[in-house]
């Protein structure tokens, strides 16, 4: 048991990024499933008589809005609590499905050379060549808004960054002698993709994932703010694009949710690079 | 029946449309169970021999004419899936760097035991009892230790006892050594040597020792043959060619050795007119072939 606590002391002083930015990933989570029991309000309740309440510290506020309200009166804090959901299912969704498509197509056009490898390569440069926003707008103008046109839009983008980094990866380590090693143990394909290239990429992978799911955040933020998001449930974003119009009388309201996502992109990162360090065995020492 | 038979083997770069040839008609038979020596200078095609036999030439080369029988059976153009049926259990291969022949992510247990429960079908337990078997007999000390860690976390020696393992765990017919020492110390490089003699000698396995060690050849092979510019040009039993060599170049390449103990007879490059001799022939033999 002291074993346990003296490893996890040592993981913990020797990597803190890990353990800071998955704390608050963690706290994110938990807001997330807490949410009914977090929030004091309703979020979509509106309160017309006490608009633009002002945060704590500020006078004039109203200790049962912790966090003020906006221009209908609704609790900011209660829709900063309920925006964490969409915001995770985002998050873990886009990153997921486009680490997932630009992991294996990475995997097989760094491994396989010749007109595969050209063909993804060229699919790479253009999507990458279109403003990304450009890219999810003309999206989200066919789908129509919503959350799923928000998680297309951030695959759309997002398998881009991880099949460029992974076919990098895969072109140098397939030369090496590992790989030719595993070939003249009359391994398959597909074997050594899966069995010995992907938990080569694993660490990496895993890490670009983490910020992904930064970047997703940013990318519903920006499509809420124009509007292309849900809007029949709270989003950061969605607070933000509200907020805009009144930023003189309240800037409370734009300024709040946007701390919130500087605050989880940058756990994020941090939660990237620990996760990096910890998982590469070569890097364990 | 003699395990491999290499016959008029030629392979040839194509880069940019111009055709280099690498291998010009090498021929080379080994008889089951025993050590066969490939030496030669850098750049001889030594070791495209071993790439050509397991099928791993790079890219831009290809095999343009000959034969390579394993058991009777021509392995070029074989189907992939037959390849790689034979290739693993009946062939397998030691690479020059035992640091980067191992998979730096996976332990240990994990490429062991791949290969067992792939190639021979063992079931887990079965296949992890054999593979502790295993690196008892390629001189592991602590075997259960050495199952659990990471290559990175072994030494050079070590890494190439676990290839050396890995090689021998189907006891294949053919082990094709690329260098296997090279890369490592002068004692590690004895122990080595003196593992890879008994385990062939043990499981009856045939080998085909590619190296620029003249040394090494003397005392482990039974017979050798020097490539030059992608030929054999001589080939014999060991005692016969360090005693009496008929190619004035496969003398010079001896003389080239260093001696540690006759440190007074310097070094002995091997004389340029034997070498570019050697490469006329060559190029009359190129145009006698492309005419």
């Amino acid at each position: 048991m002291s074993a346990l606590r003296t490893s996890l002391w040592h993981s913990i002083r020797t990597n803190p990024q890990l353990w800071i930015g998955g704390t608050v990933f963690a706290a994110i989570v938990a807001i997330a499933a807490l949410a009914p029991w977090l929030a004091g309000h309703d979020p979509m309740e509106q309160d017309l008589l006490s608009q633009h309440l002002p945060p704590f510290w500020l006078p004039e506020n109203n200790p049962s809005f912790p966090l003020g309200t906006d221009s209908l009166g609704r609790d900011i804090l209660s829709r900063l609590i309920w925006g964490t959901r969409p915001v995770l299912l985002v998050m873990i969704a886009g990153a997921t499905l486009s680490g997932m498509l630009g992991v294996v197509l990475g995997l097989v056009s760094g491994y396989f050379s010749g007109w595969l490898d050209n063909a993804i390569g060229r699919l790479i440069e253009v999507f990458m060549s279109f403003p990304p926003m450009l890219l999810a707008i003309v999206l989200v103008a066919v789908t129509g808004p919503g959350l799923s046109a928000v998680v297309m839009a951030i695959v759309l983008i997002g398998w881009t960054r991880f099949a460029r980094v992974i076919r990098g990866e895969v072109l140098v380590l397939r030369e090496q002698d590992f790989i030719t090693a595993a070939r003249v143990l009359g391994y398959g394909h597909r074997r050594i993709l899966f069995s010995e290239l992907l938990p080569n990429i694993a660490p990496i992978a895993l890490a670009l994932f983490a910020l992904e799911m930064g970047r997703a955040i940013v990318v519903e933020a920006v499509l809420a703010f124009i509007g292309f998001s849900a809007s029949d449930v709270p989003t950061w974003g969605g607070i933000i694009a509200d907020g805009r119009s009144y930023v003189y009388q309240a800037w409370w309201v734009m300024t709040l949710p946007v701390v919130c996502i500087m605050i989880s992109v940058l756990a994020l990162s941090m939660f990237a690079d620990g996760l990096r360090k910890a998982i590469d065995p070569m890097m364990q020492r | 029946m003699t395990v491999l038979d290499i016959q008029d083997l030629h392979v040839a770069f194509t880069q940019r449309g111009r055709v280099t040839p690498v291998l010009r008609g090498v021929n080379l038979t080994i008889e089951p169970g025993r050590i066969c020596g490939l030496v030669g200078e850098s750049g001889g095609g030594k070791t495209m021999v071993g790439k050509a036999i397991t099928g791993i030439l790079p890219e831009d080369a290809r095999i343009t004419a000959g034969r390579i029988l394993f058991k009777g059976r021509n392995l070029i153009g074989l189907p992939e899936k037959e390849r790689r049926q034979l290739l693993g259990r009946s062939i397998a291969m030691i690479l020059q760097q035992p640091t980067t022949a191992l998979n730096p992510i996976l332990r240990i247990e994990t490429q062991i035991l791949e290969v067992l429960q792939r190639q021979m079908g063992l079931a887990h337990q079965a296949a992890r009892a054999r593979a502790l078997e295993l690196l008892d007999t390629v001189q592991i000390r602590a075997p259960e230790r050495v199952l659990r860690q990471y290559p990175h976390e072994l030494s050079g020696g070590m890494c190439q006892r676990v290839v050396i393992a890995i090689a021998f765990s189907c006891q294949p017919a053919l082990i094709i050594a690329d260098e296997p020492t090279t890369a490592l110390d002068v004692t590690v490089q004895f122990e080595i040597l003196r593992l890879i003699k008994i385990l062939q000698r043990d499981f009856g396995t045939a080998v085909l020792f590619i190296t620029h060690d003249l040394g090494v050849v003397a005392n482990l092979c039974d017979r050798v043959s020097v490539i030059f510019g992608g030929s054999i040009i001589e080939e014999g039993q060991t005692t016969d060619i360090f005693t009496a060599p008929k190619h004035p170049y496969t003398s010079a390449l001896m003389a080239a050795s260093p001696r540690h103990d006759q440190p007074e007879k310097g070094l002995h490059p091997v004389p340029a007119e034997i070498v570019s001799q050697l490469w006329r022939e060559i190029e009359e033999h190129d145009r006698a072939r492309s005419a």
